[in-house]
């Protein structure tokens, strides 16, 4: 892995606030252990501030009966720690999903509309939205 | 900069006094284990994982992990971690009473040393007498009650090196009398231990009065209060409490002040 570029608060903020989304997301995708989730999220350009601050939202997520801790023997070192998907997780990542895609369409909306009224944007119809 | 075995000590320790159950902090520390071990291999630095706030960070998830009973340890408390503070406080009566041992040597040593004789009384008088005034002295200066029996011993010797005994005596006296007054203060200071501390930590609140800053419902699990500038998450027993009123807190319960409504009658 890459060292990573230090994260801005803001992006910090926002992303704090999907995480535990994200991260049942990666376990319905596979089952898998905290570091990896940690890479997964690296790769796909997610980077967090302190990587630890996963492991207090899978503790969430399992008390919730949404993920499953089960341990797997590594070949180094002691046992590692697997998350997989409950069956409540799909349930709640389905809704989780839909609310996220909601309020992002509603976001995108917002800062559409606010990019239109700019000085730049003529009045000739709400045309150019990209 | 804080290394891995450290900050998985840190964490493991903050758990387990915060009531962490003792099987999930060895499954806790072992998950932490393997994710530094694994970003130590990256080459890149343990605080990529916890942050600067070890504390911060094993609370957070000690929250995660905790039943009912644990409690939210104040920063202060971890700092004054039991180990160094009594290295702390051994350190200097330590070194005096060594400096005090080379120096009492160095003495006999010096002295022609007859001891049945009391020829040389006039000068262990004044040892005598000058070590027991440093001690006490030293004692006054220093944390914990370390020094003071041996002042006392040496305060019993010169009592004798006045009244002419001989040397021998006066050194039975002071090794005598040191070692009864160590076991006195030791008694004294156990038995001090043993009373009723101050309410620490989150139980100093009980009985605090605070206001609701959001609304407190335990069906939905939400609630905050904010008690002597500090904001709490809480909880009610009975119908939920809007933001704004004023409440008592009742007691703690895990990481929440259990509050109820308090009417302001006595005021």
């Amino acid at each position: 892995m890459t060292p990573r570029q230090p994260v801005t608060d803001r992006r910090s903020q926002l992303l704090k606030g999907v995480l535990d989304m994200c991260l049942l997301s990666i376990i319905a995708e596979e089952a898998s252990y905290g570091y990896e989730m940690v890479r997964k999220l690296d790769d796909r350009g997610l980077s967090l501030a302190s990587e630890g601050s996963i492991y207090p939202l899978l503790s969430r997520l399992q008390r919730a009966g949404l993920v499953e801790g089960y341990l797997v023997s590594s070949s180094e070192g002691p046992a590692r720690k697997y998350y997989r998907l409950a069956d409540a997780g799909g349930a709640a990542l389905e809704q989780w999903r839909n609310e996220w895609q909601a309020l992002a369409r509603s976001v995108d909306d917002v800062l559409d509309g606010m990019a239109r009224s700019a000085p730049e944007a003529d009045e000739d119809g709400g045309g150019g939205r990209t | 900069m804080i290394d891995r075995a450290r900050a998985l000590d840190d964490c493991a320790h903050y758990w387990r006094a915060t009531g962490v159950p003792p099987g999930a902090v060895a499954e806790m520390r072992q998950e932490l284990d393997e994710h530094l071990r694994a970003v130590e291999a990256d080459g890149r630095r343990v605080d990529a994982v916890i942050g600067d706030d070890v504390h911060g960070f094993a609370e957070s998830w000690a929250v995660e992990r905790r039943g009912s009973g644990g409690r939210h340890l104040q920063e202060e408390e971890v700092d004054n971690d039991a180990r160094t503070q009594s290295a702390d406080r051994m350190r200097l009566p330590l070194v005096l009473l060594g400096l005090g041992i080379v120096g009492l040597v160095l003495a006999l040593a010096l002295a022609p040393v007859d001891a049945g004789s009391t020829e040389d009384n006039e000068a262990w008088r004044w040892v005598w007498t000058v070590g027991a005034v440093v001690l006490s002295l030293a004692e006054v200066a220093t944390v914990g009650f370390f020094l003071l029996p041996f002042g006392v011993g040496m305060a019993a010797a010169a009592v004798l090196a006045w009244l002419d005994v001989n040397l021998l005596s006066q050194w039975f006296a002071f090794f005598g009398v040191s070692a009864l007054s160590f076991a006195v203060v030791q008694r004294f200071l156990k038995a001090q231990d043993l009373d009723p501390q101050p309410q620490v930590g989150a139980n100093r609140w009980t009985g605090a009065i605070g206001v609701v800053l959001q609304t407190i419902d335990r069906h939905d699990n939400v609630g905050m209060v904010r008690v002597g500038g500090e904001e709490w998450r809480a909880t009610v027993d009975g119908p939920p409490i809007g933001a704004g009123v004023t409440v008592r807190v009742v007691e703690v319960r895990g990481t929440r002040l259990v509050v109820e409504p308090h009417l302001e009658i006595d005021e």
